[in-house]
């Protein structure tokens, strides 16, 4: 940066002042400044003189072009149509906003979805066929409870339960087929679910 | 100096006052493409002017005033009325200039300018309105892009020291002083104005 060097009358500020006195731009303490040194200073005064002349040059408007502003604003919606549409800042928080809840929903949508891995159901759960419950003995052998299953026709639905039961689906969970469930080798308990649901 | 924000000689064309002009900003950070399309025609002529007599290159104009006013509609919301209006897209207008200067390595901020001499003519040359003019063109077109800036923003758009500090990115004191060397060239070519200025 230049340092316009200070003299003891003041000539330079004050001339550093003139442009924007001559367009009226000037604090009003300044612009008082101004004046009382062109009061009693006539070689500022010649430079005032000289400040108008160029202020008048160069404060002279250019030869208008009325079409230009059409041309212009028509050029530029052009180029408006090849960018991507602006968003203020809360158009950016809705979007956001809305990637969040699209996130969630599809989320919430795979977990609805996903199969039944494991969940807990009670001993009269709908839905897997169960009609009958089988408690086998401790020291029950896999051969045991495959020839017990086999004898009724059964087909292992779940289990064990926390009472390490398992859950049959037998073609008819009768009288009979239960006494015959539990004569089976390795059985301790046998029992309909629908007799359960019954008080 | 700090100056006070007067009106502007060559504001007073627009239908908007500065809290008009606020406004017509606030509505285009919305999308509003009619009020962009207003401001734009608001400032169309004034920029074509400035950036046109910072660049003294035609083919750069409307790429630089694009750039402009595509910034002042993307980034509308950014405005936060902490100055004028004008201030703001002046602002951007002179960065987006001195940009497109850089990349055709054009030489700026030209500071060592300030300390040469300029010869200038001789009190001899009597030049006609004509002839001044032209001279006067030349003698800007020997300016730096920076000089020529505070030369328009001061004379023609009537715009304060303050003011142009903002836009330009400095000091008022540098304002000043690139003000006063610029004038010191451009009053030699005004009859009576080869003699030293300074005491």
């Amino acid at each position: 940066m230049n340092v316009i060097p200070l003299d003891p009358e003041g000539h330079s500020r004050v001339q550093a002042l003139l442009p924007w006195y001559v367009t009226g731009r000037l604090e009003d303490n300044e612009r008082v400044q101004v004046e009382a040194h062109l009061a009693g200073c006539a070689r500022c005064r010649a430079e005032l003189a000289l400040e108008r002349q160029l202020h008048a040059t160069q404060a002279a408007p250019d030869d208008a072009d009325a079409g230009a502003a059409d041309h212009g604003f028509a050029r530029l919606r052009q180029r408006l149509a090849k960018t991507p549409p602006r968003l203020p800042w809360w158009g950016w928080a809705l979007g956001l906003q809305f990637a969040a809840i699209a996130v969630l929903g599809v989320a919430l949508a795979l977990l609805l979805a996903r199969p039944a891995g494991a969940p807990y159901r009670g001993l009269g759960g709908a839905g897997t066929g169960a009609n009958a419950i089988v408690m086998f003995s401790p020291d029950a052998t896999e051969t045991q409870i495959r020839q017990a299953l086999h004898a009724v026709d059964a087909r292992l639905v779940g289990g064990p339960t926390t009472t390490r039961a398992y859950l049959l689906a037998l073609p008819f969970a009768d009288a009979g087929m239960l006494a015959r469930l539990r004569g089976q080798p390795g059985v301790t308990m046998a029992e309909s679910l629908a007799a359960e649901a019954t008080p | 100096m700090s100056c006070s924000p007067q009106p502007q000689p060559h504001a007073g064309a627009t239908p908007f006052d500065e809290a008009g002009e606020a406004r017509l900003v606030a509505r285009v950070a919305t999308g509003d493409l009619p009020a962009f399309e207003a401001l734009y025609r608001l400032y169309h002529p004034r920029l074509v002017r400035f950036v046109g007599r910072m660049l003294r290159r035609p083919a750069l104009v409307d790429e630089v005033l694009d750039d402009t006013l595509l910034v002042v509609w993307h980034r509308a919301d950014s405005y936060n009325g902490s100055s004028k209006v004008a201030t703001w897209i002046f602002a951007i207008a002179y960065r987006k200039a001195l940009k497109a200067l850089q990349r055709l390595d054009e030489p700026v901020d030209d500071d060592a300018a300030d300390q040469r001499v300029e010869p200038g003519p001789g009190p001899e040359q009597q030049l006609g309105q004509l002839q001044l003019r032209r001279a006067l063109q030349e003698a800007m077109a020997a300016l730096t892009p920076e000089h020529r800036a505070v030369i328009d923003l001061t004379y023609f758009h009537g715009l304060a020291c303050r003011e142009i500090a903002d836009i330009v990115g400095c000091p008022v004191d540098t304002v000043k002083t690139r003000m006063f060397h610029a004038r010191r060239r451009l009053r030699a070519l005004l009859p009576g104005g080869s003699e030293d200025w300074l005491p």
